[in-house]
């Protein structure tokens, strides 16, 4: 919960970037038969909103409402004082600013007529006070999941997208730069500096993964106090910018043997880390993909889409124990090759 | 990697809660948590979420389940929390439907109500479900020995965080490099959770908010509320800082402030009420003719309760009834908009005792300031 820099730049995402993902928003729902979408927000999901807007809370939650026509409606449960600061660092239409969203939203509803079918994104998670105050007041409303329908016109990435996460990837790697050995033992000290450095550069938010021996357990943790770490260890950063998340991981050695050169090397071949290949004398252990398709910013993607954007993390074994490494790639579309980014 | 399995604060706090379960005989306790508030869950759990949303389910005898999104978070829950059956899952909630199917007819209580997702609701689970927030509000309201001693090492560092601070509070700061510089000290610190706010600029600022690009000038007020937890347990500090001379407006204005606090924190004690709190602050700013400002139009709350969320019961406002108990933590703080000055902000965080409250806090209660 420790939000750093939080501002709209139009040079970033100008409106009609922010237009025409709305405009893939509405095709979507005149396909589906919706009359209107609701897409939730909070601090652990803010992912879906800020595509569609650029908003990203620091506190409490809200819902946007997607008519066919006409600005989004973003009702959030913040005090009206907070309407400006939202106007400043988004791309909103009317604010409404209520502790109850749900009756808010069906007051909204009946207002434009004829609301039969609505979408809501993971409507499941919606909070239920939420939906039973929505149906309070807009009862005829039927509510259908459209998580998979946000997913759909989620990816693929447009250029803003890919420009701002370049950004988080070179925040990310400039701070795991302050990770690597450099003749003194390494230990938790280096989190202080990395945590910095990420902020001074504007990162929103910064998660650090250690995992400290590598040659006994390859698990990542988070680190809340002092530790000498043994001779491999890996660290990992998970950095927003403006509400695009990278994950980006190095395993290092501090009687340095020149492992991470020989991985670094492959990993300059975008198709590398999604082949399933390992680098020389080690042998794979397992893999994750991740990417956003909902609200959450990163999440498990057993088939990511061409033109979307992933961290992939690798796990491999040698002698010395394992080796870990993630990494953010944009996946080429139709017949491009991988980027990395 | 040398976790201990189970920490003694949380051994208290397991066999506080399955003692109020077995009272209450409530069978299995389902809570819900995020990283933005995982009050409920933590307790139950002892794991602080960094991603994503999770559910815990805890049995009467102890055993306690934990599902959560994805595998990069499960890893992070079982080298920290052993002592949990962990579950990655890419659908939590059919996950959690799937085991409250095995629970029978046993009595399941959930909480908070107010957090708990549709797909887990009353309105739609085909079995009965009752709310268990009271049930876990009754202990997170309430400190023991261990848990204020968390709560004053995090009072402690808020302190040492502020003077960082306004050390670093220099004419053209960037807001978010001023954050940076906090952030980077609690990290020195051993410190993973801090949540703050800022404010930088004059009469036109109407509240904090999460930093921005925005570089200080001389003669702003710069605002803040940092709030760092240790071992989970979230302490806050405000204060507010006038970079360069404050001028006259500034003090006067700053006079309501510090008349309002004392006399919140002058009521302050076991037995009292949350509105009796915020009465006592906004009748200071009603006679000063102030009154419009303590209005939702303005302000959001007078102060609240601290603990293992910082921003947790009870909210300090003059329609909530709420009884501070010996041994609760809450910070009194009149933050509002001054017409004159700005958005001001003033307030520790405090230990209720028997006859009055303790802080752990040494900056001063004043306006304070820093060379332009």
């Amino acid at each position: 919960m420790r939000r750093g820099l939080l501002a709209w730049s139009e040079e970033e995402v100008p409106r009609d970037v922010l237009d025409a993902r709305l405009a893939r928003c509405r095709a979507a729902m005149a396909d589906a038969g919706l009359d209107a979408l609701l897409v939730y927000t909070n601090f652990p999901r803010p992912s879906a909103v800020s595509w569609l807007t650029h908003f990203v809370p620091y506190w409490s939650q809200g819902v946007l409402t997607i008519l066919p026509e006409g600005d989004p409606v973003f009702t959030v449960s913040l005090s009206k004082r907070v309407g400006n600061w939202i106007e400043e660092t988004s791309c909103v239409g009317e604010i409404v600013c209520t502790p109850n969203i749900g009756r808010a939203l069906g007051e909204q509803l009946t207002r434009a007529g004829a609301m039969k079918r609505v979408g809501a994104v993971e409507l499941a998670k919606l909070p239920g006070d939420i939906v039973v105050n929505l149906k309070s007041v807009a009862d005829g409303v039927a509510l259908t999941d459209a998580t998979g329908l946000f997913a759909s016109v989620r990816n693929p990435a447009d250029a803003a997208e890919i420009a701002l996460t370049v950004r988080a990837a070179q925040i990310a790697r400039d701070a795991l730069a302050l990770a690597a050995p450099k003749g003194a033992p390494v230990d938790a000290s280096i989190l202080s500096d990395i945590e910095r450095a990420a902020r001074m550069q504007g990162c929103e938010e910064i998660l650090i993964d250690i995992a400290e021996d590598l040659s006994a357990d390859s698990r990542f943790r988070r680190l809340d106090g002092p530790s000498v770490f043994a001779n491999r260890y890996a660290v990992r950063v998970s950095v927003a910018y403006k509400c695009h998340w990278v994950r980006i991981g190095r395993s290092f050695e501090q009687d340095g043997d020149g492992r991470s050169d020989a991985v670094e090397s492959r990993l300059a071949d975008p198709a590398f880390l999604m082949s399933g290949e390992s680098p020389d004398g080690f042998e794979p252990v397992d893999s994750v993909v991740e990417g956003c398709v909902g609200t959450a910013p990163l999440s498990v993607l057993e088939a990511p889409s061409p033109g979307s954007i992933v961290s992939v993390t690798r796990r491999w074994r040698d002698s010395g124990g394992y080796w870990l490494v993630s990494d953010p790639l944009l996946l080429g579309a139709a017949g491009d090759p991988n980027r990395r980014l | 990697m040398s976790e201990t399995p189970i920490s003694p604060i949380h051994a208290e706090r397991r066999a506080r809660l399955l003692a109020a379960m077995k009272e209450q005989e409530v069978d299995v306790i389902l809570s819900w948590g995020n990283a933005w508030q995982s009050d409920y869950l933590r307790y139950v759990t002892d794991f602080p979420v960094l991603e994503g949303d999770a559910i815990a389910l805890v049995m009467a005898d102890g055993e306690t389940h934990l599902i959560v999104e994805g595998e990069t978070e499960a890893e992070r829950a079982r080298v920290k929390c052993p002592h949990l059956q962990v579950e990655a899952s890419s659908d939590l909630i059919d996950s959690a439907r799937a085991m409250l199917t095995k629970f029978g007819n046993r009595r399941i209580a959930t909480a908070p109500r107010t957090l708990l997702p549709f797909g887990l609701s009353p309105e739609s689970l085909d079995r009965a479900v009752e709310d268990g927030t009271a049930l876990l509000d009754s202990l997170l309201m309430t400190k023991t020995p261990m848990e204020i001693d968390a709560m004053r090492r995090s009072s402690e560092l808020a302190d040492r965080g502020y003077q960082v601070f306004r050390d670093a509070a220099k004419v053209g700061v960037a807001e978010y490099e001023l954050v940076a510089e906090i952030e980077g000290f609690l990290r020195a610190e051993g410190c993973a959770e801090n949540f703050m706010l800022i404010g930088t600029g004059g009469q036109e600022v109407r509240g904090m908010h999460p930093p921005g690009e925005r570089r200080i000038q001389a003669g702003d007020l710069v605002t803040t509320e940092l709030s760092p937890g240790v071992d989970g347990y979230f302490s806050q500090i405000c204060r507010t800082l006038v970079v360069g001379e404050p001028s006259k407006a500034q003090i006067d204005a700053f006079q309501v402030y510090i008349e309002a606090v004392h006399a919140g924190l002058s009521v302050l004690k076991a037995g009292v009420t949350a509105s009796e709190i915020a009465r006592a602050e906004n009748d200071v700013f009603r006679a000063y003719g102030l009154g419009k400002y303590c209005t939702a139009e303005y302000t959001r709350v007078r102060g609240h309760g601290l603990g293992l969320f910082l921003d947790t019961k009870p909210h300090i406002l003059e329609d909530v009834d709420t009884v501070l108990q010996e041994g609760a933590f809450c910070i009194v703080h009149p933050n509002t908009y001054h017409p004159v000055a700005g958005y001001m902000v003033l307030g520790d965080a405090s230990l209720v005792t028997k006859d009055g409250y303790e802080t752990f806090a040494e900056t001063p209660l004043e306006l304070l300031s820093t060379a332009a």
